[in-house]
């Protein structure tokens, strides 16, 4: 990283963060999810790892915060497994959005990754981060077609689905 | 929060960086306890929020995060602006006031509005140079300024690339401008391109352009530096005593010129220019800018004279350029002859049959290049001008080469569409 960022006290970056997605837990109670002050401590380590992987920086908490408010009413997520698929999603969304070479906005790629979460991966992180979100950013970044033409994955459903059979 | 002289006196304005200004002073003052620390968490604090913000208008408000080389771009430019700005404020102390006391937004805005004028005062530097810069045939001059220069107004981004070099310089200036980036280094660069050319208006093109033949005859192509080329012959005509502004070094004024300097200590020899230079200055229209901008390079050149002169080699530094001239000469400062004079010429060469003894005749009555042009179009057609290009001399064909290339202009040769028969065999011709 450059110099220049030397000058940031990374310390005061992450409590700015910490305060700003423990507000979520008043939003996510209704779903009966909620992130301890330890869990919050883990998620913002794993955010910085994740930047730090994809080569990406971010100011503010937005993303986290997004991220659990698009996803804390999806039927595949409980608060065993809160912390972990939360952790898993913002690692794939940093992951994709570099994939996708920043065409999509940050509402844009976590609206397409809940949808495929919820209907085409049933819940499998797996699925997701491995083939379907592979096979949306392939199409943005060889301009298959405009994204800005399509609401999400049902525009390529069919192509997706049989995206690895032969011809 | 006021501090003591001999405090502020631990800051060297020499010893920051002028291309990271805003970094080096802040480092400045960090290092040696100049402001406190909570002062500095609030500046760093200010630069995140700042860059966050920055980062935001960037990406449209879409993304809330960014590559790390975009977020580091984004921040230099954002440092530079403030850089800019902390520049024009020449206090010290009134510098770290400002700093301590304004919001990181605040300065950036002033310091935009700073690049924003400096963007300005370029875009009258450039027109004055676009509409004052010599018209010779040297390419990498006249794309630089014609096209390289006026694309930084185009691309250079205030906000998001204020550091950056938009534009495309080809044309490498006497002094490098050095130390600066971002509209700054334009600025710069933009002054003393105004510099030399103010000096290279004293000569005519055409003495510029024979000084450039005789440097080398792809002189047009090379990366050279016009002024140069030019102040130097300029100094070596006023030592010799011979007219500055025709630019002409002889061989024999080079032999002088050799006898007087091999005698001479380096330091003589920058104390002769010195004096050369002020004795310039009497004959020629200089602004005592331009004197110190030459003043300043006078030693290297003193150097190169010394290093040239013991190699034998002072011809690479004072170009002779009497073949040159002579070749020019040959044609151009011919007496045109009389319309009727001229006529009874190309009736006459009508009755001749051997193109040979056609050229014979030329040769002894043509002394002018408009009147060739007019014997070539009117006295030879087809084949005739096959045979009598074959027979020209090295320089006659040098000659004819020379008007089409300045008739073409800017164009290459091989874009220029002749208007007469003689112009495309000539063209065509394998030389």
């Amino acid at each position: 990283m450059d110099e220049s960022f030397m000058l940031f006290p990374m310390a005061l970056l992450n409590q700015h963060i910490i305060t700003e997605v423990s507000k979520c837990n008043s939003y996510t109670d209704r779903f009966g999810l909620k992130l301890s002050e330890q869990d919050i401590g883990v998620l913002v380590e794993n955010r910085k790892e994740s930047l730090q992987r994809s080569g990406r920086i971010e100011f503010g908490g937005g993303v986290i915060q997004k991220i659990i408010q698009e996803f804390a009413d999806s039927p595949y997520i409980y608060q065993d497994v809160y912390l972990d698929t939360i952790t898993q999603l913002q690692d794939i969304f940093y992951h994709y959005k570099n994939e996708s070479l920043d065409e999509l906005t940050d509402d844009e790629l976590i609206k397409v990754m809940r949808k495929y979460f919820d209907e085409v991966c049933h819940g499998s992180l797996e699925y997701l981060s491995t083939t379907a979100l592979e096979n949306h950013c392939r199409d943005i970044r060889y301009r298959v077609k405009q994204y800005s033409e399509s609401t999400g994955y049902e525009d390529n459903y069919e192509e997706f689905l049989d995206w690895d059979k032969e011809d | 929060m006021m501090l003591p002289l001999e405090r502020i006196k631990l800051i060297q304005e020499s010893e920051l960086k002028q291309e990271f200004y805003f970094h080096s002073f802040f480092q400045v003052l960090c290092d040696k306890n100049l402001i406190a620390p909570s002062a500095v968490e609030q500046i760093q604090l200010g630069l995140i929020d700042l860059l966050s913000k920055e980062v935001d208008r960037f990406t449209n408000w879409e993304s809330s995060s960014v590559p790390v080389e975009k977020a580091q771009d984004i921040l230099r430019s954002v440092t530079y602006s403030i850089g800019v700005y902390l520049k024009s404020i020449t206090d010290i102390q009134c510098k770290i006031d400002i700093l301590t006391q304004e919001s990181m937004t605040t300065l950036f805005y002033r310091g935009m509005e700073e690049v924003s004028k400096l963007k300005n005062e370029c875009k009258d530097l450039l027109d004055w140079n676009i509409k004052n810069y010599k018209k010779v045939n040297h390419i990498a001059y006249q794309d630089t300024i014609l096209e390289g220069l006026p694309l930084f107004f185009h691309d250079y981004n205030i906000e998001f690339s204020a550091d950056e070099m938009a534009g495309s310089i080809d044309y490498q200036l006497f002094h490098s401008v050095e130390g600066l980036i971002g509209v700054e280094y334009i600025h710069e660069y933009l002054t003393r391109l105004k510099l030399e050319n103010e000096f290279l208006l004293n000569f005519q093109e055409f003495n510029i352009e024979r000084l450039m033949k005789a440097f080398h005859k792809d002189c047009e192509h090379m990366l050279i530096n016009l002024f140069e080329l030019v102040i130097t012959n300029a100094l070596g005509c006023e030592m010799v005593g011979v007219s500055i502004t025709e630019l002409v070094i002889r061989e024999s004024d080079l032999e002088w010129l050799i006898d007087k300097l091999t005698v001479l200590k380096k330091e003589e020899i920058i104390k002769l220019l010195m004096i050369t230079l002020e004795r310039l200055r009497d004959k020629l229209p200089m602004q005592q800018e331009s004197v110190d901008y030459f003043k300043a390079s006078l030693p290297e050149l003193a150097g190169r004279i010394s290093s040239n002169l013991q190699h034998n080699t002072l011809n690479q530094i004072f170009i002779t350029n009497e073949v040159v001239l002579e070749e020019l000469e040959y044609f151009e400062d011919g007496i045109p002859m009389e319309d009727e004079e001229l006529r009874k010429l190309i009736e006459e060469l009508e009755e001749i049959t051997f193109i040979p003894d056609k050229l014979a005749r030329i040769r002894e009555a043509v002394s002018n290049m408009e009147d060739w042009k007019d014997i070539l179009s009117e006295s030879f057609y087809g084949d005739e001008l096959i045979e009598l290009f074959h027979l020209l001399t090295d320089k006659e064909k040098h000659i004819l080469d020379t008007i089409l290339h300045e008739e073409a202009g800017l164009e290459e040769l091989s874009d220029y569409v002749p208007d007469q028969e003689w112009k495309k065999i000539f063209l065509q011709l394998d030389k």
